[in-house]
């Protein structure tokens, strides 16, 4: 069932109770005149309830309830036309039959011109069962009547009900020719005056950003030729168009199924637009940001290659062919020259390899981190057993990562452990994970030497300071790149500790939770 | 190829710095292939002598070729684009010396029409085993049957 039905059924419902026969007043000259009538008329009709009055005023008195007249043209001193004016001036709408006498026909005229709702002639050569007619026009009338009331009543709740909310709802003619609906927000949305589309039901488009006209007229096309449709495009002049609305709009159908109108709603959506514009501003941003550092990574790292080459490679010829030549004090200096060079190249590769942790990132899969884990260690074999180091790990869960890059995390926290554990001091690593519902947070910790108190943010900075170790060893970049890895997958990494009692890295990745995007 | 064992190869170095020309030359010093080094200081020059044009109407034939990627005028990857055009020069063997592994990872991809592509270590040791690693490509070519 679509949207449209629920709502116009909604509005609807209310007003089908509380329908209770008609109140029928009869009113006669006399007495017997108006009873004379109630029981003809009770003859003829069904389920009507009958009262009556003597006279204009009489009749007046019990207005209250009242659903319709029958009124006799002869009430004595008064006339059903005078009776007619003068409840036109109480209830504008009552309706009012009246009975006139067979040949009378100035007075029917009359009757119809006071605004008489219906008229009946009586006598001989009248209507063959006046009665019989009195009361079908009775029903006609009250039906009449009640639809209008019920109508007039029905708009009133719709526009009471629309007024409540900021979307514009609108219904216009199958062709949109003709304006049958729509709601204050219109004025406010569109930041035009309702007169102007009530009195031009199509105006509104020219409230629409002159770029999107197209596009809202071929949609317009679209639904008068049966298609629902939702569509997002700007409006309001005053505002330089700078309003973003969605409109949902679909055709209505009739018993036959013929198009009837076409109805739906126009919401504003500018703060969205206005978020998702900054979002993808600020994506591209950081594209263009990623970007360029990746460019700059490799061309630094590049360029520098050469007269790096230089400069070793020539430091090592000198030695090789003025070695014998040279003395303790030089053969020092190039020492310092060789070990600078190289540690240089090692910056550079570190380099490379940073820049290349989103440019060669893998999507992400279900991973076993257990498994993941277990080969890290082993790639780390010759420095555990160099170091005498102990590598344990618990049960780790399943988690949502791109598995070479999950191994080079495990693998740089446990280097970083076992390098950084005191000289003659056989490290232990520890790895352990808590699992989470949407994050599974992992361990890794260490009984070295800790992390200098103030430090525990810097040691994950490119180069920083206090990742290397003092023999110069290790280039200050492997927690750099462990932490671009950890983020590139939505994780978090820190690290606690204590100087001189070790040291816990803990990361947080997402839980494998079937299909995931990948983040970039 | 007409080039035997103990017979001088004939080798093209088309390298614009002469830092690395000079590497080279000392590691083929050093080598164990008997060999005459000509150099080209661009891609305008090493094609010029490719063609035996002007001074070089009479310069051998190279039975090797060394090609730097990055080099003045004329760079390595038109050198090989214009060789590759030639039914005679097309046949020379090509070793690309690129200067970073991440030069080397790019050119790769162009699927250029050389042999090997080696890239050049920060130290003179490194080089030396470069230059090794082309002469056993170089005999390596010398013992495939001739085309």
């Amino acid at each position: 069932m679509s949207q449209w039905d629920d709502t116009s059924e909604a509005f609807v419902n209310p007003l089908d109770t509380g329908r209770a026969a008609p109140n029928v007043l009869c009113v006669g000259a006399s007495e017997a005149a108006a009873d004379h009538t109630a029981a003809e008329i009770e003859r003829h009709g069904d389920g009507l309830d009958l009262d009556v009055a003597v006279g204009v005023s009489a009749a007046l008195d019990g207005l209250g309830d009242v659903d319709c007249i029958v009124a006799d043209h002869d009430l004595g001193e008064a006339t059903g036309c005078d009776l007619l004016a003068a409840v036109r001036d109480e209830a504008e709408t009552l309706p009012v039959v009246l009975l006139v006498e067979d040949g009378d026909e100035e007075t029917a005229a009359a009757a119809v011109n006071a605004g008489a709702d219906g008229y009946v002639r009586t006598g001989p050569d009248g209507d063959p069962s006046p009665y019989a007619r009195v009361a079908e026009c009775v029903g006609d009338v009250v039906d009449r009547d009640r639809s209008r009331a019920e109508h007039e009543e029905a708009a009133r709740l719709l526009t009471q009900l629309t007024s409540y909310t900021v979307d514009a709802l609108w219904m216009f003619s199958a062709d949109w020719s003709e304006l049958v609906f729509i709601n204050s927000a219109y004025e406010d949305i569109f930041g035009e005056p309702m007169e102007s589309i009530i009195g031009a039901p199509q105006s509104f488009v020219e409230a629409v950003h002159p770029e999107d006209r197209q596009r809202v007229m071929e949609t317009m096309q679209a639904v008068s030729e049966g298609e629902a449709r939702q569509l997002e495009f700007r409006v309001n002049p005053d505002e330089d168009y700078r309003r973003w609305v969605s409109v949902h709009a679909e055709p209505t159908r009739d018993e036959d199924g013929a198009i009837e109108h076409v109805a739906g709603f126009t919401r504003d959506v500018t703060r969205r637009k206005k978020r998702e514009r900054a979002l993808e501003e600020y994506k591209d941003e950081l594209e263009r940001s990623n970007q360029s550092l990746k460019e700059f990574a490799y061309i630094a790292s590049h360029d520098l290659q050469e007269p790096l080459r230089m400069v070793s490679s020539y430091v090592d010829l000198l030695e090789q062919e003025y070695g014998d030549r040279l003395d303790d004090e030089a053969e020092e200096y190039m020492t310092y020259a060789t070990e600078g060079a190289q540690r240089m190249k090692e910056m550079i590769n570190s380099l490379l390899e940073y820049s290349r942790v989103h440019s060669e990132a893998g999507a992400t899969e279900p991973v076993d981190a257990g498994a993941v884990f277990e080969d890290a260690r082993q790639n780390l074999e010759l420095l555990i057993e160099e170091r005498d180091a102990t590598v344990l790990a618990e049960d780790l869960p399943t988690v949502e990562a791109d598995p070479d890059q999950l191994g080079q995390v495990f693998q740089n926290l446990v280097k970083n452990a076992i390098e950084h554990a005191d000289e003659g001091d056989p490290p232990r690593v520890e790895v352990s994970a808590t699992a989470g519902e949407d994050v599974h947070e992992f361990a890794v910790a260490d009984d070295g030497p800790g992390i200098e108190a103030g430090q525990e943010e810097n040691i994950f900075e490119i180069f920083s300071k206090g990742s290397r170790r003092e023999d110069g060893e290790g280039t200050g970049i492997g927690l750099a790149i462990t932490k671009r890895i950890v983020e590139r997958h939505g994780g978090d990494i820190w690290v606690e500790s204590t100087e001189g009692e070790g040291a816990t890295f803990r990361f947080s990745l997402p839980s494998a939770v079937g299909t995931q995007e990948t983040r970039t | 190829m007409t080039a035997k064992q103990g017979e001088p190869v004939e080798i093209l170095l088309a390298e614009d710095n002469p830092g690395d020309v000079q590497l080279t030359e000392k590691a083929l010093e050093q080598g164990k292939i008997v060999n005459n080094l000509h150099v080209a200081e661009d891609g305008v020059e090493a094609m010029r002598f490719l063609r035996q044009e002007g001074e070089y109407a009479d310069s051998p034939r190279p039975d090797l070729m060394l090609l730097d990627l990055n080099m003045p005028r004329m760079d390595g990857q038109e050198v090989l684009e214009e060789m590759d055009e030639d039914a005679v020069l097309r046949r020379i063997p090509v070793v690309v010396l690129t200067s970073s592994e991440a030069e080397e990872d790019i050119v790769q991809s162009y699927e250029l029409n050389a042999n090997a592509y080696l890239t050049k270590p920060v130290d003179f040791d490194g080089f030396m085993e470069v230059i090794e690693s082309i002469e056993e490509f170089w005999l390596a070519v010398v013992k495939l049957p001739p085309e």
